[in-house]
């Protein structure tokens, strides 16, 4: 089963974005989260539970909270035995060059796309997980 | 008995008398070596030819005579002693003769006294030729003499007690500037010349000197009467009468102004000097190759508080923070084993009160330098300079800080701006989706869609406005290449896109330097304009990007062949908010953008068009290293 975890605090990007992935056709399931502290929360719970990670991870930058940079220094607590081949897809309407730079110091981040997502950006960020 | 030969030019017509003649001077002792003349031109031609001793003339000769014979003589200019001899000359005669310059007459009947009358008259001769040369000699060192005050503008001066009149020479007029006619020869006229504030004085010494009947030297000032001023080294001695009192005095003066002028200036460029090294901040101090300290500015009063020489014969060490010492200590050991080694250091030096004082200081090796066998340090005060980086430190904090907050300000306002838009473009799309049949829709989306575009580019193009004007240009090693493939991987996706041919081209000769962030949004922004400026019906779409990199610069070329720009407008693509045509959809902010990112990098952009024919962008940068 392929899945796929989606982290947004905007519900209407999170709609789009569940109906084009959806669209896509490639995954099975969309789970999705408006909070990266909740999204992390599944995380430890599928660790626990012994629930296979999502393959890719869609996380926005900018959300209230915890932002996409703080998730992903928690997302280094997860086993990584279990975290470890977890691929991460930056989704944001950040126009700051700095965003991209941090982002590309984590290498389980393998794209950094600009929102609205589209099927041309589902298949260019497949790419790397199909590869 | 006389033997001296003499030259004898002897003025007579008759052969006896001529004979009597020279047996009376022979018989007299005399050798003779002479000649007979007895005409106006024989008497020329003897005088031309010879050096006579004497003339002896008859008075009375046909077609001659002693008269005119003496004329010749005196218009030659010889001095000869001329005898007259005649039998018949009277006392008148004889004594017009002689006030014409003959020496003596003779009477015929007297020859017997003719051997001593020439002995006697050449005597007088030679007497009257060394008396001549004596005048000529006197008359050439009196010359020299005068040359040689005139030189030296020494003067010589005798006052005359008793009648209170002064002599002066030539040159003491010269030196006073005045001339004998309007100086008051007297005691008190030479005062009135002295310089007010030095009269007193040279009178005191004056008085003492008549006094004490000693000589006197004395230095005063002279005022001439042009108003200026002379400087004068006198001396005076005294000259006593009879009586064993005072009766004359006499002496020189030197004119001594110039070297006067060139002490002074001395004495003031040493005294500038002892200021200058003493009022400002700067400490010269002199170091023995262990530090020891052989010379010290004054200005160390003013800088660490000690007195010049209280530090002299002392070890710099002793003074130097213990925590910089090694430092210092190395810098300086090298200093002195490398000639010409010099840098700049900072350390602290403790000062009288016990402080230490932040200092820097630069040494220069002079060991070798026998005037100064040393090494020099200069060295100053630097604790209100440190101050003023520190706080310029925490100002440039302070401004950094700010700039990063106006930065992230620019950001998530641009990012809280655009997410709202972007969700509403994806809804659009998904809205397209639904209805894949209604072109109607399709028509209204599509309108939709390139409003939100349009939106979304502005708000970018307003934060590279804003990025270009705050930020400082953060020059690093940039692949245009790269640079430009990447924009058109990204773009050639789009709908626009479709059917261009892109060409990359291009050769760097080394890396290209420049602020990555303004270089790309300059050749996205040019990449942008020539896909959006396409002709519709173009079947040969076409744009490229070539490049060269120098040292020195790098130009770019961003070429299509779209719609090309009106002439009379190309004027204005540059300015801000300015648009082609209500259709254009961009923001009017992306030339003026380019442009002015151009310019902060320092390099120039031109544009090339032709309407319907294409536009090409040129832009050349410099190559900005260092």
């Amino acid at each position: 089963m392929r899945t796929i975890l989606l982290i947004d605090d905007d519900a209407i990007s999170n709609f789009l974005s569940k109906s084009m992935i959806e669209k896509s056709g490639i995954f099975d399931k969309v789970f999705v989260y408006s909070s990266a502290t909740a999204a992390l929360e599944f995380l430890f719970g599928c660790a626990e539970k012994e629930i296979e990670f999502p393959e890719i991870i869609l996380l926005d930058v900018m959300m209230p909270v915890m932002d996409g940079f703080t998730f992903l220094e928690e997302f280094k607590r997860l086993d990584p035995s279990k975290s470890g081949h977890v691929k991460v897809c930056m989704l944001t309407s950040s126009l700051d060059p700095k965003d991209r730079q941090q982002a590309d110091a984590y290498p389980q981040v393998v794209e950094f796309i600009s929102k609205p997502i589209n099927q041309e950006k589902i298949k260019k960020f497949m790419t790397h997980i199909d590869n | 008995m006389m033997s001296t030969k003499i030259a004898v030019l002897i003025v007579e017509d008759n052969d006896s008398d001529y004979a009597l003649i020279t047996r009376e001077l022979e018989k007299s002792g005399f050798r003779l070596d002479a000649a007979q003349v007895d005409t106006r031109d024989l008497m020329i031609e003897a005088l031309r030819l010879k050096k006579w001793d004497i003339i002896i003339s008859d008075y009375l000769i046909p077609g001659f005579g002693g008269e005119e014979a003496l004329k010749l003589l005196n218009e030659s200019g010889h001095d000869i002693p001329f005898i007259l001899i005649s039998g018949t000359v009277g006392e008148e005669i004889a004594v017009n003769m002689m006030r014409q310059g003959a020496s003596d007459y003779l009477m015929k009947d007297k020859l017997a006294r003719l051997g001593s009358v020439v002995e006697r008259e050449l005597k007088e001769a030679v007497m009257r030729s060394e008396r001549k040369h004596a005048i000529a000699s006197l008359r050439e060192n009196s010359l020299i003499m005068r040359n040689a005050q005139n030189l030296a503008s020494l003067g010589s001066w005798q006052w005359d007690i008793k009648t209170n009149s002064i002599f002066w020479t030539d040159e003491l007029y010269n030196i006073y500037g005045l001339d004998p006619t309007s100086f008051n020869a007297t005691f008190e006229g030479y005062l009135q010349l002295v310089h007010p504030e030095d009269r007193e004085r040279v009178e005191k010494y004056i008085l003492k000197a008549l006094t004490t009947k000693t000589s006197v030297q004395f230095e005063e000032r002279i005022i001439r009467p042009d108003r200026t001023e002379r400087h004068l080294r006198s001396w005076g001695a005294v000259i006593l009468g009879e009586d064993g009192n005072p009766v004359k005095m006499h002496g020189a003066c030197l004119d001594i102004t110039d070297s006067k002028k060139v002490l002074e200036a001395l004495s003031w460029s040493e005294q500038r000097f002892k200021s200058l090294v003493a009022n400002i901040s700067d400490m010269i101090t002199l170091l023995d190759i262990q530090g020891k300290i052989l010379y010290q500015s004054a200005s160390i009063k003013n800088v660490l508080g000690f007195d010049e020489q209280e530090l002299v014969g002392k070890s710099v060490w002793d003074f130097v923070h213990p925590e910089d010492l090694e430092h210092v200590a190395d810098i300086f050991k090298e200093s002195v084993r490398v000639e010409g080694y010099s840098v700049l250091i900072e350390f602290r030096f403790k000062s009288k009160e016990g402080r230490y004082i932040q200092m820097e200081a630069q040494g220069n090796n002079q060991l070798s330098n026998p005037a100064i066998k040393g090494v020099v340090v200069n060295s100053r005060d630097i604790s209100e300079r440190k101050t003023a980086e520190e706080e310029l430190r925490a100002k440039n904090v302070q401004l950094e800080k700010t700039n990063e907050e106006i930065d992230r300000f620019v950001y998530s306002t641009s990012h809280d701006l655009r997410a709202p838009l972007l969700s509403v473009f994806g809804l659009i799309e998904m809205c397209e989706d639904f209805y894949p049949e209604n072109e109607d829709l399709h028509a209204l989306y599509g309108m939709m869609k390139a409003s939100i575009q349009r939106s979304d580019a502005i708000i970018k193009s307003i934060i590279d406005y804003s990025r270009n004007s705050r930020l400082e240009v953060a020059p690093e090693a940039l692949n245009l290449r790269e640079m430009a493939e990447g924009f058109i991987e990204n773009i050639k996706f789009m709908e626009q896109a479709k059917g261009i041919l892109f060409i990359v081209e291009g050769e760097a000769e080394c890396d290209f330097y420049s602020d990555k962030s303004r270089v790309f949004t300059i050749i996205n922004n040019l990449l942008t304009n020539a896909v959006k400026y396409q002709k519709m019906d173009n079947m040969e779409k076409q744009v490229s990007f070539d490049f060269n990199v120098t040292s020195e610069l790098a130009t770019i070329r961003v070429k299509d062949n779209g719609e090309g720009i009106p002439n009379e407008k190309i004027d204005s693509i540059f300015n801000m908010f300015y648009r082609l045509s209500n259709q254009s959809e961009g923001s009017g902010l992306g030339l003026y953008i380019c442009k002015e990112m151009v310019q902060r990098l320092g390099g120039s952009i031109h544009v090339d068009s032709k309407v319907q024919e294409g536009t090409t962008f040129s832009i050349s940068l410099p190559n900005i290293k260092n």
